[in-house]
């Protein structure tokens, strides 16, 4: 499966994802700028982390008109994989790809570490190779990482299992019910804010995120060949 | 309104006295240089060149005694960065700088752009920076003012480092009364490139373009440099027009567009520099300088973001994310298309011409017409009156210090919670130094360690730099700065390389703080030999002052060194229990400038003792080979409180503890001897580890499953819980940030 990392004017996780899928995992994956406007030939798309346009604004709310996201959406609505971290998560919730939105975190402070985290849905395309109830740990780094949604939302996205991560032992930001990521209904869109990509190789500490990135390449070829 | 005044008027009233450019220098510019009065343009522009922030005019004669080569070195001072060979066709580039001013008067703003201008230095040299460092020295935390000084510079700090996405790995932060007036924050970038990538500041070849890219130029930072250049006092305490407003988003994309331009077209471009302190005027015409080249520049072409400035304004703002460039003749379109594609400016602002005149066009008429040299080569140096300070004399002739300690474990506890040795996360977490995916080792250690892509090398950093002993003893204190960096580099299992430096002191016009400097980087200087690790990058901060109260002589060492293999990185969390501890190096009665002292008496007092350079040398070449050869577990190098802190620190964050028994008193606990380890080592390889270091190395004790510091001493003992040691040190700083007081 091929795969597109794009790259928005202030990304700035671009290389980790990219390194993760490419270096550790050996995908076939390309970096694909902000004024594209096609994803024709890609199974799966990845909206890295960073400060997106500064953050001016708010996050993620001034990527969501780059002339790409027309074709991430569409990617979305024909099911392919669609994934974002950090800045990722807060871009495709501004886009209207997933439900919610992040807010500034509870301690109004950006933070920086690794977090216990929960695999609440084993049961998506980046989940697969987890168990679930699964106990693993992420880095965050992120300021605006609280994930807020109304009551109706909330219900619903338990109802549905939706929540993909929730945050274990500490809530990091203040988010609702402990959030740290969930998907669409279909379930082939995945926003958190934790990034697994920094957690793929031992010798930075941990290999925790590997497997989001081995669930998506052993789904996606099936769905890609599908 | 200064701007109607003619030379003649400049003259007679002096408005040069208030930029800081004396009237000996004012009267050799017009009689020896010109030959003619200066309009009020060339004044300016004179004032701020001439500064010691852009000239270095007062502590030159002091800067030469630093070594700046040795075979791994590829560029010393002069450019924006030092580059040092790190094999394989590789560099690593790093120079830190000082925004102690700035920062004083505006934390938030003075820590950003610090941090801004340094990321610049890096790629100005066409290399990617891969992670900063800080060294931070603030006032006591129990003045409120202070407390929102320290929150406002660690947002700074994060916030552009964050938005860039190069991650913050290392850093010293410490508290001492002697800041409260003046902050001292002094920003480190150390950047990766391939030795063929190497650009230089230079504009040379007639015809070529001089391109301005980047942000707007506006009217803040206008006369920064000079007002780095003088003290602060309650009278001009509103300095806020002299500080510049960052924009890290800009800035990324500054970076993303030269390095583009740098890797894909080296072609097109003859020279590159950043436009730091002095603006316009000092990359231009340092760019001329170097390039042995005149330059005509428009300034009308000057992007600008406010009507109206005049022709001074222009060259002497210190906005923010703007790069000068030189281009091929021929290249202004190509290059302009890659900084479209990211949004920015991209202007031709002038040519290089024939001869070596500076000449300036503003409004259709000339306003600048001076030798290029006149601005960079020929700075009045000023020699500096010295004198020894009465309180070294007097110290020299008095006993020092000694402490009376009854119970170790409860100094050891309060020791932990002093501001300058306690856990510094709550400032470091708000630093993402995980970005880029290369940090081995984060903050919270002795240096950071960044793996280097695609090959097995490492890179540790660090920043260290200690006011007290420098205060007490600047020749020996210059020595210590420097011999902590390299202990830290060497517990991390990296081979020290060379170092950048800041040089922060107060008034060089005072001969006493003037004799510090000498004597300070003297004792740096013949470390740096010793380690040989030259000084390749750095900058001077004099004038740090408050209502005439200096702050301690605070020279900063930042240190990379270099892991030829990751797999023999070591940390200092001990691995096993059973494993032996050895301390390394001999600790004396040294409690002269020590955490300690500051802590008991609270202030600081006494002669820091002498110490034997080479020999500390040897002993770290020794270490270093075992870790090389896989024979060390875990290291730890002794710095602030001494042995017992750093038994601690080291058993923080495992579950074990350790059982030792020391051939020293309670007080030695916690003297600060330079030059010491804590290393703990397999039983396998004791043998090894014990012939090779012979006296140096004395068996303490072994690491156990207990997670408590059982210490036995000659005059008693302690027995701690390492669980509450720990909580103590975390919640300090915490504490003291919430505390209402």
């Amino acid at each position: 499966m091929k795969i597109a990392v794009i790259v928005f004017p202030g990304s700035n996780c671009d290389i980790d994802l990219y390194e993760a899928l490419k270096t550790v995992c050996g995908a076939d994956v390309d970096y694909v700028d902000h004024q594209q406007t096609s994803l024709a030939g890609y199974d799966a798309v990845m909206l890295p982390g960073g400060f997106s346009y500064g953050d001016y604004l708010r996050a993620g709310a001034i990527a969501r008109f780059a002339k790409i996201m027309p074709a991430v959406k569409q990617m979305a609505d024909s099911g392919k994989p669609v994934f974002g971290t950090c800045n990722g998560f807060q871009i495709l919730t501004e886009a209207g790809l997933l439900p919610g939105a992040l807010k500034k975190n509870d301690s109004q402070s950006f933070v920086c570490k690794t977090v216990p985290l929960e695999v609440v849905n084993n049961q998506t395309i980046f989940t697969s190779q987890y168990q679930e109830h699964e106990r693993i740990s992420l880095p965050i780094a992120h300021a605006d990482g609280s994930y807020f949604a109304d009551q109706a939302t909330l219900d619903e996205l338990e109802k549905n299992h939706q929540v993909v991560f929730r945050y274990a032992e500490e809530n990091p930001n203040g988010s609702l019910n402990n959030i740290a990521g969930v998907c669409n209904r279909a379930g082939n869109v995945l926003g958190m804010m934790p990034h697994p990509e920094r957690a793929v190789e031992a010798i930075l500490g941990s290999t925790d995120g590997l497997r989001v990135f081995k669930s998506l390449l052993e789904n996606g070829t099936v769905i890609a060949e599908g | 309104m200064k701007q109607a005044l003619t030379p003649e008027q400049i003259k007679e009233q002096k408005p040069y006295l208030d930029w800081s450019l004396s009237e000996r220098e004012y009267n050799y510019i017009a009689d020896k240089l010109l030959g003619r009065l200066p309009n009020f343009t060339e004044t300016g522009l004179f004032s701020a060149m001439w500064s010691e922030h852009c000239s270095y005019k007062k502590s030159k004669p002091v800067l030469r005694l630093f070594p700046n080569k040795n075979d791994r070195v590829l560029q010393g001072p002069g450019e924006g960065a030092g580059v040092v060979d790190i094999d394989d066709g590789q560099a690593v580039v790093f120079k830190a700088e000082s925004h102690n001013h700035p920062s004083t008067v505006e934390p938030y703003q003075g820590a950003a752009t610090g941090v801004g201008g340094i990321l610049r230095d890096i790629f100005s040299m066409g290399s990617r920076p891969i992670a900063s460092l800080d060294s931070l020295h603030f006032g006591e935390l129990d003045d409120p003012r202070m407390k929102m000084k320290v929150a406002g510079t660690v947002k700074g700090i994060g916030d552009y480092g964050n938005c860039m996405g190069i991650p913050t790995v290392a850093g010293e932060t410490t508290f001492d009364s002697c800041y409260s007036g003046n902050l001292l924050v002094n920003a480190m970038s150390v950047g990766l490139m391939d030795q063929k990538d190497i650009q230089s500041g230079t504009a040379a070849g007639i015809g070529n373009a001089v391109m301005y890219v980047g942000a707007k130029t506006g009217r803040d930072g206008i006369h920064g440099a000079t007002f780095a250049s003088a003290d602060f006092s309650d009278e001009n305490a509103t300095q806020r027009s002299a500080v510049q407003v960052g924009d890290p988003f800009m800035e990324k994309l500054l970076l993303e567009a030269c390095l583009e331009l740098i890797q894909k077209h080296p072609d097109w471009l003859v020279g590159i520099q950043d436009m730091g302190a002095a603006g316009i005027v000092s990359s231009s015409a340092e760019m001329a300088s170097e390039g042995d080249a005149g330059m005509e520049l428009d300034l009308d072409l000057v992007p600008q973001r406010e009507p109206n400035m005049s022709a001074y304004e222009i060259m002497l703002s210190e906005s923010q994310e703007r790069m000068l460039l030189c281009v091929n003749k021929g290249h202004e379109d190509d290059v302009k298309k890659i900084f479209d594609f990211y949004g920015l400016e991209a202007v031709t602002i002038g040519r290089i011409t024939e001869g070596h005149q500076y000449v300036l066009h503003h409004d259709g008429q000339v306003v600048c017409d001076i030798p290029v040299a006149s601005l960079t080569d020929d700075v009045l140096e000023e020699a500096s009156e010295e004198r020894k300070p009465a309180r070294i004399t007097k110290a020299e002739q008095e006993d020092n210090w000694q402490p009376v300690i009854t119970d170790a474990g409860a100094t050891l506890e309060q020791l932990l919670q002093q501001a300058t040795i306690a856990d510094k996360s709550v400032f470091y977490e708000q630093y993402d130094s995980m970005v880029r995916t290369s940090t081995v080792v984060g903050p919270g250690s002795d240096a950071g360690v960044l793996r280097v892509r695609g090959t097995k090398k490492g890179l540790a950093m660090t920043t260290d730099g200690n006011g007290r002993f420098v205060y007490l003893n600047p020749k020996v204190g210059g020595k210590m700065a420097l011999v902590e960096a390299a202990a830290n580099i060497v517990a991390s299992g990296a081979l020290p390389l060379a170092i950048t430096d800041c040089l922060n002191y107060g008034d060089p016009n005072d001969p006493e703080i003037f004799w510090e400097l000498h004597q300070s980087v003297a004792g740096m200087a013949e470390a740096c030999r010793v380690f040989d690790t030259p000084v390749i990058s750095g900058n001077v901060s004099l004038y740090n002052e408050n209502n005439g109260q200096a702050i301690h002589p605070t020279p900063m060492v930042g240190m990379v060194g270099l892991i030829k293999d990751l797999k023999h990185l070591v940390q200092m969390a001990p691995q096993e229990a059973g494993d032996l501890v050895y301390l390394l190096g001999q600790t004396g009665d040294d409690y002269a400038g020590s955490e300690l002292q500051k802590m008991l008496t609270g202030d600081i007092a006494g002669m820091v003792a002498d110490f034997d350079l080479a020999h500390v040398r040897a002993m770290m070449q020794t270490l270093l080979s075992l870790m090389e050869a896989g024979r060390v577990a875990s290291a730890h190098d002794l710095a602030e409180g001494g042995l017992g802190v750093a038994l601690a620190e080291m058993l923080f964050k495992t579950d074990l503890g350790m059982n030792l028994s020391l051939d020293l008193t309670r007080s030695q606990l916690f003297s600060e001897t330079a030059g010491r380890f804590v290393v703990t080592v397999k039983k396998e390889d004791a043998a090894a580890f014990e012939a090779a270091l012979g006296q140096d190395a004395a068996l303490i004790g072994e690491v156990t499953n207990s997670h408590w510091l059982q210490v036995r001493l000659t005059d008693g003992a302690m027995n701690k819980s390492v669980a509450e040691l720990e909580r103590v040190w975390k919640e300090a700083i915490p504490c003291q940030l919430k505390s209402k007081e």
